[in-house]
């Protein structure tokens, strides 16, 4: 049986690719097969029969391509001659190297050289394909990266990747977190949840001498006290039940890197007292040794609490309080500062249309105005997460007022909590327990202010620890990923 | 992989090309002091022979191909103008199949 072209039943076409492709040999035959084959396929072919010729276009750019196949036995320049010149220009670019002799060592000689996979003469071509098919995944991969790094090198601020922002505000927090760097001042971080504290901390540690050790972040409102210590201090085998080992604490694991303390303002005031203790003498003794080890981390707190009213209402000590407070850094509400919410919102935007591999070119006027004019009261963390959300959903190239998520109307229907509403808090048909009801109630206060958990904790009278818990509840925490 | 007529026709009149490429080639090697030039041509033509002939559907070809390959490299005059009847009776055949369908 033959067929007008080639086998259309083992090798459907269905997914037509429109990459483009470079054959060169110096057999003609192949090369005219190969090209047959590749562009029924949908592929751009460009044949050589000199690898000369086709390394000058590549390298001229004259051609661009997305894929070589290229025999290794070749008149004036060999395969891996090709392959040896390309990669001192272009070190992603995919080759697949045809050979008809079958030693081991030449193939190896080539994968060395940067050859992306080696076939045998005589071809099967369906396995060529293949393997032209895996190298351009491959590729789409590896550019996907590219840029990914670009994007992280363009928007630089102070030569640190996605930190973006330049509204005066930001600018003088990571002013200082650069002149500070340099020093072994204490510095804390003031900023409400969400506003970029960590990012502070981290750009305080990249910039500094510490930028080769670990940089270590630990919630201290996010952990019971007793747990907290030893994952501070770490423990002796066998100083508690349960201690069945040597447990490195963060102090230590921090060595002459950076431990990032956030929400210190929620310390228990015992483990106040201890932290003051590392601070002034610099040595710690793990739960249950007596031995005192010298630390070199670099301590950095942060917190979105007033510390001066917590040490007027004696929940946190005066002492400390001074110790840290050489040099704050406040880092403003996104509210006050808008300037910065256009280019945080087109860098997600970027990186989350990248990642999601959604081709969004930007906002509508209509979305600009109101990410300008919603509050944000989750701050960066919220419009991070409103961004994503709307790369997800978006179903054209500009993301619309209706892909960002609904916060005014959902705030104006906390004041109307009595009329039931389609998506309001509880229906008056539904008979819930009390315990449920808590719960519901904790999510939705939480989803309405864009999950922030400060605002919430004032809301609901609790403190920031006692709704982590709640959060933390199985059946309340499916709400963070709404 | 079944490929169309044509394919194959074409690919076995640019052989027959070849062949009497070969031919020449032998004629020309025992007056020829240059000569190793001469048989790295048969190599070449041999080589290429061994990674195309089963690509087109003739593994026996390839076996051909090897062959011719091994006898340029041994300097294998008498080989050579042997195998080389053989290509041609091998390719004629082909060809008298391919044009009786
Ligand atoms: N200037 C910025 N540029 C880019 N991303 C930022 C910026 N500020 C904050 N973010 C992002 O917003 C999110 C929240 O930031 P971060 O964790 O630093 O806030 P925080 O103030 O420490 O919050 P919390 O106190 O709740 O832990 C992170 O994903 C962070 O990467």
């Amino acid at each position: 049986m033959y067929l007008s072209n080639f086998d259309e039943v083992k090798f459907p076409m269905k997914n037509k690719n429109h990459s483009s492709l470079v054959i060169i040999d110096d057999d003609v035959d192949l090369l005219d097969l190969l090209s047959a084959f590749f562009r029924q396929r949908g592929y751009k072919v460009s044949t050589f029969e000199d690898a000369r010729l086709a390394l000058d276009e590549i390298e001229s750019k004259k051609l661009i391509v997305d894929a070589v196949i290229s025999d290794l036995k070749l008149p004036v320049m060999s395969g891996l001659d090709f392959i040896k010149r390309i990669r001192t220009f272009n070190s992603v670019l995919p080759i697949i190297l045809m050979t008809a002799e079958g030693s081991l060592e030449i193939a190896v000689e080539a994968i060395e050289a940067g050859a992306y996979d080696f076939v045998l003469k005589p071809l099967h071509v369906p396995q060529l394909l293949i393997s032209v098919q895996r190298a351009l995944h491959l590729n789409s991969i590896q550019a996907e990266n590219a840029n990914l790094k670009n994007l992280f090198n363009e928007q630089d601020f102070l030569g640190l990747k996605g930190i973006i922002g330049k509204s005066a505000g930001f600018k003088k927090a990571m002013e200082l977190a650069r002149r500070v760097s340099s020093s072994q001042a204490s510095i804390i971080i003031f900023g409400e949840s969400g506003s970029g504290k960590e990012v502070v901390a981290k750009a305080v540690h990249e910039l500094g001498e510490r930028k080769s050790g670990p940089f270590v972040a630990i919630n201290c409102s996010a952990i019971p006290e007793n747990l907290l210590e030893s994952e501070l201090f770490g423990y002796a085998k066998g100083a508690f039940t349960g201690a069945v080992g040597n447990k490195l604490g963060l102090f230590e694991e921090a060595n002459k890197g950076t431990l990032f303390l956030d929400e210190i303002g929620d310390l228990a005031l015992p483990l106040q007292a201890k932290l003051l203790r590392v601070l002034q003498e610099r040595k710690i003794k793990r739960i249950g040794e007596n031995q005192y080890r010298e630390i070199t981390a670099r301590v950095i707190c942060a917190t979105h609490k007033d510390l001066k009213k917590e040490v007027e209402k004696g929940n946190f000590r005066e002492d400390l309080y001074f110790r840290l407070n050489v040099i704050p850094i406040y880092m403003p509400p996104l509210r006050e500062r808008k300037e910065d919410i256009i280019p945080l919102s087109e860098y997600f935007l970027k990186k989350f249309s990248l990642l999601n591999n959604a081709n969004i070119k930007g906002f509508t006027k209509n979305a600009i105005k109101r990410l300008e004019s919603l509050a944000w009261k989750g701050n960066v963390r919220e419009l991070e997460n409103a961004i994503e959300r709307a790369v997800v959903l978006s179903n054209s190239e500009f993301v619309d007022v209706d892909d960002l998520p609904d916060l005014e109307v959902e705030s104006l229907e906390t004041k109307n909590l009595g009329e039931p509403k389609s998506n309001a808090l509880f229906s008056i048909n539904t008979i819930m327990s009390l315990e449920d009801m808590n719960k519901k109630y904790i999510e939705f206060i939480f989803k309405k202010n864009g999950f922030a958990k400060e605002q919430t904790a004032k809301e609901l009278g609790i403190d920031r620890k006692t709704l982590y818990r709640k959060l933390k509840e199985p059946e309340t925490s499916e709400v963070l990923l709404q | 992989m079944i490929l169309a007529k044509d394919t194959k026709l074409k690919y076995l009149n640019r052989r027959i090309d070849e062949i009497e490429q070969l031919k020449n080639y032998c004629l020309l090697i025992p007056e020829n002091i240059n000569n190793l030039e001469l048989f790295a041509s048969i190599e070449m033509i041999g080589h290429k022979l061994k990674g195309n002939g089963s690509t087109f559907g003739y593994p026996e070809l390839t076996q051909l191909g090897l062959a011719i390959e091994g006898a340029a490299k041994k300097l294998d005059l008498e080989k050579l103008r042997e195998l080389n009847l053989k290509f041609e009776e091998r390719v004629r055949n082909y060809l008298r199949l391919l044009n009786d369908i």
